[in-house]
Parts: C-alpha cells; structure tokens; sequence
C-alpha cells in the first residue's frame, strides 16, 4: 500500500471506524513506514488539541437566550394544570363546581338547555346595554360575533376565506342545521342584534336561576361563552354541532390552509377540559392562543395546527408509540349537568384534566372547550 | 435510559410551552452547541449569537420534533444549519480577518480561543494553539462542520451522518479528507512561520 493511498485508514484509525481488513492493511504499512506512523501521531495531536480547547459560553449566554424566550412565552400556552384522576373524581368534581360557583356562572336547570341560556345572556345584556352608547352597541355586535363563532351557528356569510373543512371550524361553521328554537337561534347579522337590541329576545322560563337585573352580572363585558354541546341534551332536535378533528399532519391530511381571520379573535381565558383515555396528558396537544393578527407564518413556523374558533390553535402532538392521538373539540358550557355527566362518563374509564390560565380568576367571559382525545396506533389511523 | 426518558418528558414538557423546562435543555446543551459555533464561525462573539439564534430556533420550532432522532442529533443540526446560513451570508460581505497586527506592525494570528488553558493544553504551546485554530477557520464551513461535530462535540459517525444526511461512509471520507486539508493548512502556516526564523 502507497502512502498516498493510507490518509482515509488514518484517519479512520482515529475515529475507530476502519474494518478489521482496514486496520490490518494500516498496521502492515505503519510497520514499515516511519513517515506515516510520524503523520498518524501528527494527526493524533491535532485531534487532541482540538478536543481539548473547549472554551465555556459567556456566563450571561443562557440568561440572555431565556429572556428572549419568556419574552416570547407571553403568548400563553398552557397555565395552571389540574390532573384529576378517576380516583379523585368526586373531589375534583366538587372543587371544579366551587370554582364554578365563585366564578358566578349561573346553572341553568336540568330541562334548560345552555345554548338556550346563552341566547337568553345575549339578549339580557343587549337588553341592558344602552343601545345609544357606541361603545355598548359595540359590545353587543362583538358579544354576538364571538357567540355566533363558538356555538358554530350557520352564517354562510360568515366573512372568512377558509375553505378546509378544520378551517370552517375556526370562522364559518359547516352547513349544520341551526339551532332549532326562536331563543337559541343567534342573530343573523351583527348589525341586526346592534339595531334590534332595545327588544331582547324572549328568555327562556328555565333559565332565570340567574337575576338579569343584577348588575354585578351584566357588567358590560362578554356575558358567559355557552354551549355548543350538553352532553346530556334532551331535545332530540338539536342537531349535534360540527366536531372538529385533526389527527396530525401527513402527506395525505395535510394541514388546514391558514387564511386571514376577519372576526374578532378569542379573547380572555379559555378553559380547556381534556377528556383521554390516556393518563399522559401532557403532550397530547400542543394549545396555543394567539391573536388570529398575528398568526403569521413567523409565529406559527411550519406546524400549522387545527384552527378552533378565531385564533385559537390546536394540534395533536406525536406520540413516541408510534399511535396517532386525535382531537374532537367542542364548546361546553360549565353548568352543573355537563359537569357532572362528564365526570361520570369518566369514572373508571377516562382521565378528566383541566387547563386553565394562570390568569383566570373567574369562568365569567371563559371560552370553555371540551377536548376529547382518542389515541389510535398508527397502522389504523385513517 | 433513565436518563434519555427524563429527558423525553422535558422536552415534551418545553414542546407544550415550558420556558423552565427549556431553560434545563439549554443548560445542558449550551456548552457543546457553543463550541460548535466557535469553530464554525471562529470568533467568540459571532460564536455567541449563533448559539442564542440556535436555541431561539428550537424553542419555536420544538414543537415540530418528532422524535424520530435523538434531541441533540436534532439540536446539532438545526446549529449546524444556522452556522452555515451566517457564514454564507459572511460571504456576501466583506470579511474581517483572523489575523491582526502585532506592535512591531507584524501580522499574527488571531487567537480566537477564549479559555484559560487546560493542564493538557499548557502542554502544547500556544503557538500550535493559534496555528490550529487559524488552520481550521481556513478550511471550507462544511469540512470545519465535520471535524468540529466528530473531534470537538464527539460525535460518533451515525450521528454525524444522521445530522448531515449524509451515509456514514460519507462521514468517513469526508472527515478523512477534512483531516488532510487540515494538515495541509498547518504545514502552510508552519511553512510560513519558519520563513523568517530560517532567514535569519
């Protein structure tokens, strides 16, 4: 073997990558070659040197690099986390309910549907608000535009140029049949609830286990985000809403086309209630709220994730088993009846856990969502 | 094994939104992830800012990690990349050299090692020091990647070819010939070293 022809086994030599045939061959010709076995330690001392010049980063690096990135994390994610566990259930059950209590969320009778509720809110508030004042007409016409996008009521005018149908989650509801009663229909148009405000639609009788003329209630802020699903609705006529699902991005789902957000996006809390049969909550969805503005590309990267509402993100995280989880998301309300058919349903056999801000400090002007997660292997993930 | 689950759950955990459990990977990432930009870029400074733009990278972006490599193979790269795109935008302005005058007006190698020495390195001169670090900031980004990535971070072949894409008998002759550019750098530079000594 040629000294030219050695380089590739010295260097393999270094790194122990050469075969036995290889590091046969080298040790032949390094027996018989003093310049290579010169050049070996030559390359050996190199390596060492090089090794050995780990310099440490500036002690202030890190401290930088993280105030950027709390800079960033304002945006929130998750808050605090409540895991409640089967086992706990009643307690958990109980303290959600006093969270709900203190919260002044009123809770509609059992025979009173929430959707029923929310509309009787809307309209009490308009009723409420001085339809002079700008500011509370404008309150009212956005109240409305929020309520409209979270119940997913049928507005075919709906103002957002989405087109998948994860996207027609967030902006334009799918053609579902609306809401069947006078009192749970929302209002058509925004303008229309701003101009007709003065004559509130009719509440419902099963819904005054809360005192419309309490002005600690109908401050002129959103009233309480409701329904879109009671878990235990009676009313057979109620078209179940739109489930909105996305088990991950492949080649063959791709993910939902982003498009500009005209609706005024989700603001203030939003309280997740994840339903899994998993015990590994964390990680099954990655829950993100961002002003719908500045969803750009620069924010998002290039995961794009299930557009619930406006603004609202969320996305199945991947698993390392190899299965798919995927995410089923509707609006709830927090009243009693759901509350508690939801823990039974999970005793023994769900996980419930509860996200909610840090800066929750009451469920009034929460958007509640239930996530319903259900983990598939992979091979059957359709 | 423990060890890489712990880390799984951190990751995880930084994934969903965790500053302070990003903060745990920075920290233990950091020190490696830096010396992979002092060698690519060649300057403690430079060296800096492309460790922050590095993890700034992943903390948006982690979310996107699928696990389908380790986390570091991940990091590694995504560093890798970032240095790569500086130095080709290096490219498009004008360069500072590495060398700097002396008082008697003498062109010497900048030494761009920041650290107090180590026992091992007190035993090389500081000559060679320099001389090695100004070899390697000769050598092309993708030959200084790959030297850096096996001798400095230690890095085994599969790893290396894993972030590079690369197979890894690629690795091996790319090292090898990374290795006798290397050497070749030195000889020129101890070449021109011994110049003035040998007219003397």
């Amino acid at each position: 073997m040629k000294c030219n022809q050695i380089f590739p086994l010295l260097s393999g030599h270094l790194d122990g990558a050469n075969s036995e045939i290889e590091e046969r061959r080298l040790q032949q010709h390094l027996k018989t070659c003093r310049h290579c076995r010169e050049l070996l330690a030559r390359l050996e001392e190199n390596d060492a040197l090089l090794a050995s010049q780990e310099a440490q980063p500036p002690v202030d690096l890190a401290a930088r690099i993280m105030s950027q990135i709390r800079r960033e994390e304002k945006k929130p994610r998750f808050g605090k986390r409540f895991l409640i566990s089967t086992a706990a259930t009643g307690l958990a059950a109980a303290a959600l309910l006093a969270f709900v209590v203190w919260g002044n969320v009123s809770l509609p009778k059992t025979d009173g549907s929430a959707m029923e509720k929310a509309s009787y809110d809307l309209a009490a508030e308009a009723a409420c608000n001085d339809v002079s004042d700008p500011a509370a007409t404008n309150a009212v016409s956005e109240n409305t535009v929020l309520s409209d996008t979270l119940t997913s009521a049928s507005d075919p005018s709906g103002g957002a140029d989405l087109n998948t149908p994860a996207d027609s989650g967030q902006l334009n509801a799918p053609e579902t049949e609306p809401a069947p009663t006078q009192a749970m229909q929302p209002t058509e148009k925004n303008s229309a609830v701003a101009a007709d405000s003065s004559e509130p639609t009719e509440p419902a009788e099963d819904t005054t286990a809360v005192d419309p003329t309490q002005d600690t209630y109908f401050e002129p802020s959103p009233p309480p985000l409701a329904y879109l699903q009671n878990g235990n609705a009676t009313d057979e006529t109620v078209e179940p809403p739109p489930m909105y699902t996305y088990s991950g991005q492949t080649d063959e789902n791709p993910p939902p086309k982003r498009g500009t957000a005209k609706q005024k996006p989700v603001e203030g809390p939003v309280l997740v209630i994840w339903k899994t049969d998993t015990a590994e909550i964390a990680g099954l969805a990655d829950f993100t709220l961002f002003p719908a503005e500045t969803a750009s590309a620069d924010v998002l990267g290039d995961n794009l994730y299930t557009r619930m509402n406006n603004g609202l993100f969320l996305r199945p995280l991947p698993r390392d088993d190899g299965q798919e989880a995927s995410l089923a998301v509707t609006t709830c309300t927090v009243d009693y009846e759901t509350l508690t058919a939801l823990f039974d349903e999970c005793a023994g056999t769900y996980e419930l856990c509860v996200y909610y801000p840090a800066s929750i400090k009451s469920l009034e002007n929460c958007t509640v969502l239930l996530v319903e997660v259900s983990v598939k292997p992979a091979d059957k993930a359709e | 094994m423990s060890n890489i689950i712990e880390e799984k759950k951190i990751i995880k955990k930084a994934a969903a939104g965790s500053a302070d459990a990003f903060e745990q990977l920075l920290l233990k990432y950091q020190t490696p992830i830096y010396n992979l930009c002092l060698r690519m870029t060649g300057n403690p400074e430079d060296a800096a800012d492309m460790t922050q733009e590095a993890f700034l990278k992943a903390w948006r972006s982690l979310s996107s990690f699928q696990f389908e490599s380790s986390f570091s193979t991940w990091l590694y790269r995504l560093t890798t990349n970032t240095c790569l795109d500086y130095l080709r935008s290096l490219k498009r302005r004008p360069q500072c050299s590495l060398t700097v005058e002396d008082d008697e007006g003498e062109e010497q190698v900048l030494d761009v090692t920041d650290e107090a020495p180590t026992p091992e390195e007190a035993l090389l001169s500081a000559e060679e020091r320099s001389q090695l670090v100004h070899a390697l900031s000769q050598l092309e980004a993708s030959q200084r990647q790959i030297i850096t990535l096996r001798v400095v971070n230690d890095l085994s072949y599969a790893e290396i070819a894993e972030i590079l894409d690369v197979k890894e008998g690629t690795v091996k002759s790319r090292l090898a010939r990374a290795r006798d550019n290397l050497r070749k750098k030195l000889l020129q530079i101890g070449n021109k070293s011994e110049l003035p000594a040998s007219n003397r």
